[in-house]
């Protein structure tokens, strides 16, 4: 009697009119990928450029100076004079400089002696990350600059101090490659789920769902009717990340463009598939947005393999991140942009995120009452 | 037909059941009126009915289907029509007609034919573009209603279509549906409006999920003949106090004021012996609402407590609230022009127009929520643009919507405004405690506010507006979808506080609500349409066909004579 097929275009079209007309979707769709993607690509970095570094010269002669015209010349280090200890405790207290360089009063003499002169180092330990790095840097600065004093006849023996080169391998290049895609996988975890978190939430709260109970539509073709136009709109985010990637961060895209869709089809249809969930249990868009973000954001920023590495986890939290379809996307984009494709792996990943978002599928149409009760 | 056998539905076992044992067997062809206080159970009736929700015993059949089992074979033939309207806001009214009929399997070679038809019926033709959010509160009624016609259903039902839209447009609902009646189709209407209900074939009456009548509204209004009277000849500045002790008198069940008499229910045998001298009374014809309060039992609430405890306001000669060309315009539209008017003290002023008409923009100016493009509002003499605070001060507001937070207790609630208010330590103290005595809002005072029984809300609701003793009252459709009695008992509260000298605004769709009003003003296209006492309102209209207009006939003459010719 009733054509199913024209049934089901007219909830597509009503859902897409929906989007259209509503200016938040945009704005998840498009406008928040491409925050969120400057951010992490942006902000996102465990290599340092320019750390201000206070430098207290106590020694006043003109081998102390030379050290100091050293560390002005490193890249990582933005060299800020003090006059004093006491200026500089204050500064860094204030998180105005990251480290305080000392020169003690004798390093010129004891330097010329031939004793070992020691240079004091401290940094701020709120951030150890940075603290380690910065040791690394300022050491490095410091044998540079001995080694260049070499040629000096004044200079006859040098310090104790072992070099760890950072610059020679110049890490930064690299990690970004690793964290934009890692990012994208956040992203489009996020803008998937928070898509549909809030549509089924708002007919419960307009009161249109109760119309639509009485009309004589299935809920898989109600659940259908929303995910279409919302895969849709989410390929459309997808879109601009890739290419935010490619040509603005330069990240390499080495695998082929046709994995690449198959595999963020499969994420974004379970990432659909989950906020359909969250919606139809919560009935409330409040809350559904926060459930959303909580159990996406969180766990994906964990087990996407931004900042942690899963294989270094306890064997325990290994297990739980099987569950979050992030891991499994972010192995395929990081090979699909690193490497190329390697299709048993992708294979391994989709088919992985496929039995994740049928079990939420099954579970979405279980809770979608066909009453109101 | 419909059979409904001794239903019973409870949520769960704290609170009693919604529904109990209601048995009753609706006729094709008629118009089923579904009436009671809030919280009788209506629209879980409905959603029972539409196979929404489960009986939790008992059956309910539809054209022999049962909605448990056969829950499929229902949906064809059903329209409804749910509180909300259940329209998708960013939709067009044609995308939500398309959508519907395509949801509904309206075949694609009748639907043209139908839409227009549907179109024009609900003299939506002109509007088909428009998105349904900016659509007025009586054009969504008729869109919702459209869109649960598209089938020419066998079965409509209707959840209270009525709730804040203008009597124009609630008549001309009434003319839709009827006019779709025949021999086949089954027609329930839930409604607040007792009217309403008077025009229906049969009613069913609710209070408190329990089946108090079902039959036809005259088998509730012929008991009550001989019963009701009118008193005339009362000053008109009497007429509250008088309307209050009469309610303390034994033989009266119900009383509410009527222009510029009183009208009273008597209690049965009392006809003939209760004198109200000395004013002369004269017997009227019973209405479905004395009925339906009789039945209920007749008001509950004597006398506001606020009658004895309020303080009262001091005499002032400055008029507490001055409307001075107030003119609001939004871009090319101008949504009030020129509107000007003083209330005197002690005065209750009714500000009525259908919706859309500017209404709202004048009550929100004089609130302070809306600057005016043109003229200046006064509150107690302070000017709302120059002193905002000292004004708002003076006033006390109460919205449609409670605006009070379900979650947090009484305490909390009256805490939390006298602390807007701006009281402070033992002022504070001393604020919430009388509202609390004086509303008797004792025993209610750790409950939450969102658990209280309605009439309870309303009361907390007044009394956070009261917290500071405002001079002026500004209330909002106070009482819209809200049942007769709680009406009743909202108003002695008002009367009352008026007795005491507070001045009151008010705004309403109700029409015996507007009836207590001194004065009203008449609000149509922007511009004050007509100006006077209900009874001088009802006068303006009176001729040889109409010879005893009601308010309502007023109220709709005058909106159409003042229609724009275009």
């Amino acid at each position: 009697m009733t054509n199913r097929w024209e049934l089901f275009g007219a909830l597509v079209k009503k859902e897409t009119f929906q989007i259209v007309r509503d200016p938040s979707c945009i704005l998840v769709a498009f406008v928040m990928p491409l925050i969120l993607l400057f951010i992490f690509g942006f902000g996102l970095s465990l290599d340092m450029k320019e750390v201000r570094t206070g430098i207290v010269l106590e020694d006043r002669g003109p081998l102390a100076a030379s050290l100091y015209d050293a560390f002005r010349a490193t890249d990582f280090i933005e060299a800020v004079p003090f006059g004093s200890r006491r200026d500089a405790a204050s500064a860094i207290a204030d998180a105005k400089v990251r480290a305080i360089v000392v020169v003690p009063n004798d390093f010129s003499r004891r330097v010329r002696l031939g004793e070992s002169a020691d240079i004091q180092l401290i940094t701020d330990g709120c951030e150890t990350n940075t603290a380690t790095v910065l040791e690394g840097y300022v050491t490095g600065a410091v044998s540079t600059w001995i080694a260049h004093q070499r040629d000096d006849l004044q200079f006859p023996r040098s310090s104790k101090v072992s070099v760890v080169s950072r610059i020679r391998f110049n890490p930064e290049v690299n990690t970004r490659n690793a964290f934009v895609p890692c990012s994208v996988v956040l992203i489009m975890a996020i803008v998937g789920i928070l898509l549909t978190a809030l549509v089924v939430a708002r007919e419960w709260e307009r009161g249109t769902m109760e119309a639509m109970l009485a009309t004589p539509i299935r809920k898989s073709e109600m659940a259908f009717g929303k995910l279409v136009p919302y895969y849709v709109l989410g390929m459309g985010s997808m879109v601009i990340c890739t290419a935010l990637s490619r040509f603005f961060f330069g990240v390499p895209l080495r695998g082929s463009l046709g994995a690449l869709f198959l595999s963020s089809s499969v994420f974004l249809a379970v990432a659909l598939t989950q906020g359909f969930f969250i919606s139809t249990v919560t009935k409330n868009q409040y809350l559904a947005s926060m459930a959303a973000l909580i159990l996406s954001f969180l766990p994906n920023y964990f087990f996407a393999g931004i900042v942690f590495e899963i294989d270094s986890m306890p064997r325990a939290v290994q297990a739980v991140s099987c569950v979050f379809p992030a891991r499994y996307f972010a192995d395929c984009l990081l090979t699909s942009f690193m490497v190329g494709d390697v299709w048993p792996l992708f294979l391994r990943n989709i088919g992985a995120m496929c039995v994740i978002g049928l079990f939420f599928f099954v579970a979405a149409i279980r809770v979608t009452p066909k009453r109101l009760e | 037909m419909i059979r409904i056998d001794s239903v019973t539905k409870s949520w769960n076992s704290e609170t009693g059941p919604a529904l109990r044992g209601v048995t009753v067997d609706i006729k094709p062809g008629r118009i089923t009126g579904l009436v009671g206080p809030d919280g009788a159970g209506k629209t879980t009736l409905i959603r029972l009915l539409a196979g929404l929700l489960e009986p939790t015993s008992g059956s309910v059949s539809v054209f022999g289907f049962d909605t448990v089992r056969q829950t499929e074979s229902i949906k064809p033939f059903l329209g409804y029509m749910p509180q909300k309207f259940g329209l998708y806001e960013d939709l067009t009214v044609l995308e939500n007609l398309e959508l519907y009929a395509k949801l509904r399997g309206l075949p694609k070679s009748d639907r043209p034919a139908r839409l227009a038809e549907l179109l024009r019926f609900t003299a939506l033709t002109p509007f088909t573009g428009r998105l349904a959010r900016r659509l007025s509160g009586g054009m969504k009624q008729k869109l919702g209603l459209a869109c649960a016609l598209i089938t020419t259903p066998k079965l409509l039902l209707l959840d209270e279509p009525g709730v804040g839209v203008d009597p124009l447009s609630r008549r001309e609902l009434w003319r839709m549906v009827a006019g779709l009646m025949n021999d086949g189709v089954v027609v329930v209407w839930s409604t607040a409006y007792l009217d309403e209900a008077e025009m229906c074939d049969d009613v069913l009456l609710l209070n408190a999920g329990e089946q108090l009548y079902f039959g036809p509204p005259s088998g509730l209004t012929d008991p009550m003949k001989g019963r009701v009277v009118r008193v005339l000849g009362i000053p008109e500045r009497e007429r509250r106090k008088t309307l209050a002790r009469f309610l303390r008198n034994e033989d009266v069940r119900d009383g509410v004021i009527q222009g510029d008499a009183v009208r009273l229910v008597l209690r049965p045998g009392a006809a003939g012996t209760a004198s109200f001298e000395p004013y002369r009374t004269v017997p009227v014809p019973p209405s479905f609402e004395d009925g339906f309060i009789d039945r209920l039992g007749g008001i509950a609430q004597r006398e506001s407590p606020l009658a004895r405890d309020f303080t009262p306001i001091p005499k002032s000669e400055k008029p507490p609230v001055t409307a001075d060309g107030l003119t609001k315009r939004f871009g090319a539209f101008t949504a009030a022009d020129h509107v000007s008017f003083t209330i005197r003290q002690g005065e209750i002023l009714g500000l009525l127009g259908p919706n859309g008409a500017g209404k709202s923009t004048t009550f929100k100016m004089l609130c302070g929520l809306l600057r005016p493009t043109e003229g200046a509002g006064y509150i107690s003499g302070w000017n709302l643009r120059r002193a905002p605070s000292r004004a708002r001060s003076r006033l006390g507001y109460m919205a449609q919507k409670f605006s009070l937070y379900p979650d947090l207790s009484v305490r909390q609630n009256l805490d939390f405004y006298a602390g807007v208010y701006g009281l402070r330590g033992r002022r504070h103290r001393s604020a919430v405690d009388r509202v609390i005595s004086m509303f008797e809002l004792g025993p209610f005072r750790t409950v939450s506010a969102g658990k209280l029984p309605l009439g309870f809300k309303q009361r907390l609701s007044l009394a956070a507006a009261l917290m500071h003793e405002p001079d002026v009252l500004f209330l909002d459709e106070p009482t819209s979808g809200v049942d007769p009695l709680t009406r009743r008992e909202f108003w002695g509260h008002i009367n009352a506080l008026v007795e005491k000298g507070v001045t009151v605004l008010v705004t309403t769709h109700f029409m015996d609500e507007a009836e207590y009003c001194d004065r009203i003003i008449l609000i149509n296209n922007g511009r004050m349409a007509a100006e006077g006492t209900p009874d001088s309102l009802k006068a303006r209209v009176r001729s040889a066909d109409l010879p005893e207009p009601t308010l309502e006939d007023a109220f709709i003459r005058l909106v159409e004579r003042g229609r724009d010719p275009r």
